[in-house]
């Protein structure tokens, strides 16, 4: 029923039990190194790499393949046109009338696809991977305050709740014989207020509702709040902070210092 | 002594509301008590809830009047975290009150943020979800559990902040049966085990009889009755006047009484079989030299003998119906053959989980058989739009906010009778023939969302109605409201039946099922178990159990009266049969 909460998978594996900030860096550190990249081999080899990562967290090939369903239209795009708008010099492959598509543009726009398939695996190692009590708990570490915190992940939690709110209503409309999909572009939008009515006083309701099951749970008491499951950064979050690190490093030092182009 | 409660001349009127919603509430309650609260829709119960708590006046404002002492500090001088020590509270909605992903995270959420010891915390979520026996549970995602799973999993997080005060507002009248069952069992242990003080808003009076010390009825606002449960169910009358509904034993104690001159108090179903066992020990070896089962049912009331699936030309059929939700292999449906044959009455019963409303949604197409057909008019729903089927078929959703939209009533009325694309002439008289039938013209003006859910109800049935759908399907029609608003419902939609619409409800409500359909289908993971008269459905013991029915209050007792026969389905019938049968001397 739930998108949102499908994203976490419940595994045991390193990648679970890593710190979230941890992760985050490495996150973070992968993706600056997807930019810097720029030679297609290297970069196929960057994400075969990324996916071997993914799939260690026992998350199965059928998630990986979700992010590459997900991914397609824009990978398709990328390859169809980056070449037919951005001329590189070079051996033209073919030519339709204006339009001339040369090996080495093929080439950027192809990487250019695999680089963005990149950036998707590793938003995803993170989601797949992080509770969002480790989200917030993570997010509240590095200087949010708790209240934002709170706010942030109910928020997430509530989006399948007015997503089953929404076609609940839309059932309803429909039996009694709305039909959303006719109408010039002005009725239809007359058509959704039918929608947007109940759904708004839902909403209401349910936030009413819930300000007050929040604070008989004493939200917002005076005293210092504690965390049943508090962040403590293991030896392993230290090493695998090391190794993200000196890899970036690495990177960096052969890109500029070496100049050698990758 | 400190009383666990104190309310003195309570008066409280919301922020925005002119007339006072309490309008003085005098209670005691002694510590270790179990005090059940009845009252119709609107009379305050949940308002007085939220005063025990301090949400009333520190949260939601407003003004308050009078005193209100809990453990005998009065809630105006302490703040709502501080009386959330001292008093739990559990709500209806499951939807809002879990508001975490996952269970342990649920019941830590108010220690944490009392700033208890994380150590400290891990022993009062073992200690909570123990007594609640939800243990197992503890890394679940609180949306994948079941209502009466949510609702421990809600008591829970009440006890881990350690209270002496547990106040429920109707924690089970969203519940199956097995949920309620689960639920109750757990306050029942609270109070012995625990020695919580428990106050508890409900309607089923008989659940109520089974559980409380005390029964309290407010209405508009006021106390009118307050005592033990014999004293204050027994009073059949009184409750009925307060539009509530007795437990079926009390309401046939009276009827007894007043014709046999007896002096019967029946509070429970086991007190009322001891009482009338020796009185009927010889109707039951009558009964048993009836052999024919057929002249037992024409003996107890001449009604036609009900044949399923014998109609030559049925109005909605399904033929093996199998359904699952796209992206899972979990059989929702399993293999369904069902004809609803033009004037049926059919009742739905069974768990939640078992299918009905998928079922019923595919009778106006909202969903699609994964394999097998469903035929509406002989005509296969796969080649109808919804919109097209909503000449046929009209379905009134549970929760009436879902369709209400309309500044006034009476727009609301007409807006499926625009869909249809009738002439404005055509509208005009149908909206006002509607209205007059439902009783909705001196409200026609209103906008639909002030009104109470009992009348909002009423408007998403008439919204329906006017598109003279030959089908209604109402999912759980009087789920909430009190028991007289409900009869009231019922006797409308058994008005349109009379009139000729084929009508489908689902319920939870046994009786409902018992007095008003004339066909009464039970469902159980997928299938369907039972497809027959009501009275034959209610005699299949073995097959109810199974789904985790109780047949209605009545029908147990006459059942365990005299075993082999034919069930009775209502007081009234209870007491003719038996009457016929000269026992009363």
């Amino acid at each position: 029923m739930s998108v949102i909460y499908d994203v976490y998978v419940d595994r045991r594996s390193f990648l679970h039990g890593l710190d979230p900030r941890v992760k985050l860096s490495g996150v973070i550190v992968g993706m600056v190194i997807t930019f810097i990249f720029s030679s297609l081999p290297l970069v196929l080899v960057y994400y075969i790499l990324l996916v071997a990562v993914l799939l260690s967290a026992k998350v199965g090939m059928r998630n990986y393949l979700y992010i590459v369903k997900l991914m397609l239209p824009i990978t398709v795009l990328i390859i169809v046109f980056w070449p037919i708008f951005y001329h590189e010099g070079g051996a033209v492959l073919f030519q339709l009338g204006p339009l001339r598509v040369s090996l080495p543009s093929l080439i950027r726009g192809v990487t250019l696809a695999v680089r963005l398939n990149c950036l998707a695996i590793l938003a995803y190692i993170f989601l797949y991977t992080t509770t969002q009590r480790q989200m917030i708990k993570g997010s509240v570490k590095l200087g949010l305050p708790y209240k934002y915190g709170t706010m942030l992940s109910i928020s997430v939690r509530y989006l399948p709740t007015f997503g089953g709110i929404i076609s609940m209503i839309m059932e309803a409309q429909k039996a009694r014989g709305l039909e959303l999909e006719r109408g010039s572009f002005f009725q239809r939008i007359k058509k959704y207020v039918t929608l947007m009515v109940p759904t708004i006083i839902a909403a209401l309701k349910m936030s009413d509702n819930l300000a007050i099951a929040m604070e008989s749970r004493a939200f917002g008491a005076p005293m210092k709040k504690t965390y049943l499951v508090d962040l403590k950064v293991k030896r392993r979050d230290l090493i695998t902070l090391f190794f993200v690190l000196s890899a970036f490093v690495l990177v960096l030092l052969t890109k500029f210092w070496l100049q050698i182009d990758i | 002594m400190t009383y666990a409660i104190e309310v003195q001349d309570a008066y409280y009127r919301y922020l925005s509301s002119k007339d006072f919603v309490l309008k003085g509430i005098n209670l005691k309650v002694k510590r270790g008590e179990f005090v059940s609260v009845m009252g119709p829709t609107g009379a305050g119960k949940s308002t007085l809830c939220l005063t025990l708590n301090g949400i009333i006046p520190h949260f939601l404002g407003g003004e308050l009047v009078g005193q209100v002492r809990i453990l005998g500090r009065d809630t105006r001088c302490c703040d709502v975290s501080e009386l959330a020590q001292k008093v739990g509270l559990v709500f209806e909605e499951p939807e809002s009150q879990l508001f975490c992903t996952s269970v342990e995270d649920e019941v830590a959420f108010g220690p944490e943020n009392l700033g208890i010891p994380p150590t400290e915390i891990r022993k009062r979520i073992d200690w909570a979800l123990q007594v609640v026996r939800m243990i197992e549970y503890k890394h679940k995602p609180p949306f994948k559990l079941s209502g009466g799973q949510k609702q421990r999993v809600a008591i829970a997080a009440a006890l881990s902040m350690l209270p002496e005060i547990l106040v429920l507002d109707e924690p089970i009248s969203g519940l199956d049966p097995i949920g309620k069952m689960e639920v109750l069992s757990v306050l029942g242990d609270l109070k012995k085990r625990q020695e919580m003080t428990i106050i508890m808003v409900e309607h089923e009076s008989e659940e109520i009889a089974k559980f409380s010390d005390r029964v309290m009825v407010l209405d508009e606002g006021k106390i009118i009755s307050d005592g033990g449960p014999r004293e204050v169910l027994g009073d059949v009358e009184k409750l009925k006047r307060a539009k509530l509904c007795p437990p079926q034993v009390c309401e046939l104690a009276v009827t007894l009484n007043k014709r046999w001159e007896k002096t019967f108090s029946f509070l429970t179903l086991e007190e009322a079989k001891q009482g009338l066992r020796e009185l009927f020990i010889k109707p039951i070896r009558t009964i048993k030299t009836i052999k024919n089962k057929e002249n037992k049912v024409k003996a107890y009331r001449s009604e036609p003998l009900f044949y399923p699936n014998s109609g030559n030309h049925p109005i909605i059929s399904a033929e093996n119906l199998c359904f699952a939700y796209e992206g899972t292999d979990n059989q929702v449906l399993k293999n369904i053959s069902l004809k609803i044959n033009p004037g049926d009455f059919v009742a739905i019963i069974g768990q939640n989980g078992s299918g009905k409303t998928t079922l019923v949604k595919h009778f106006n197409g909202i969903l699609k058989p994964t394999r097998g057909d469903v035929y509406v008019e002989n005509i296969n729903t796969r080649e109808r739009t919804v919109a097209e089927l909503s000449r046929t078929v009209g379905y009134v959703y549970q929760n009436p906010d879902h369709q209400i939209f309309c500044p006034t009533v009476e727009e609301e009325v007409t807006f499926g009778l625009r869909n249809l694309g009738l002439s404005e002439q055509e509208i005009e008289e149908r909206a006002e023939s509607t209205l007059r039938l439902m009783g909705l013209g001196e409200i026609r003006e209103k906008p639909p969302t002030v009104l109470g859910l009992g009348e909002r109800r009423k408007v998403s049935l008439a919204s329906v109605v006017s598109m003279k759908t030959p089908v209604l399907i109402l999912d759980e029609p009087t789920t909430g409201v009190d028991w007289e608003t409900s009869l009231g419902l019922m006797e409308t939609i058994r008005e349109l039946n009379e009139k000729g619409h084929t009508i489908i409800v689902i319920t939870h409500n046994m009786r409902i099922a018992a007095e008003y359909a004339n066909r009464t289908v039970v469902m159980g993971n997928g299938e369907i178990l039972l497809d027959s008269s009501p009275r034959e459905v209610f005699s299949q013991r073995g097959i109810l159990k199974k789904a985790f029915l109780v047949p209605p209050q009545i029908t147990q007792l006459g059942q365990s009266l005299h075993v082999s026969g034919m069930p009775v389905l209502s007081c009234e019938e209870f007491y003719h049969i038996f009457s016929k049968l000269g026992v009363q001397s």
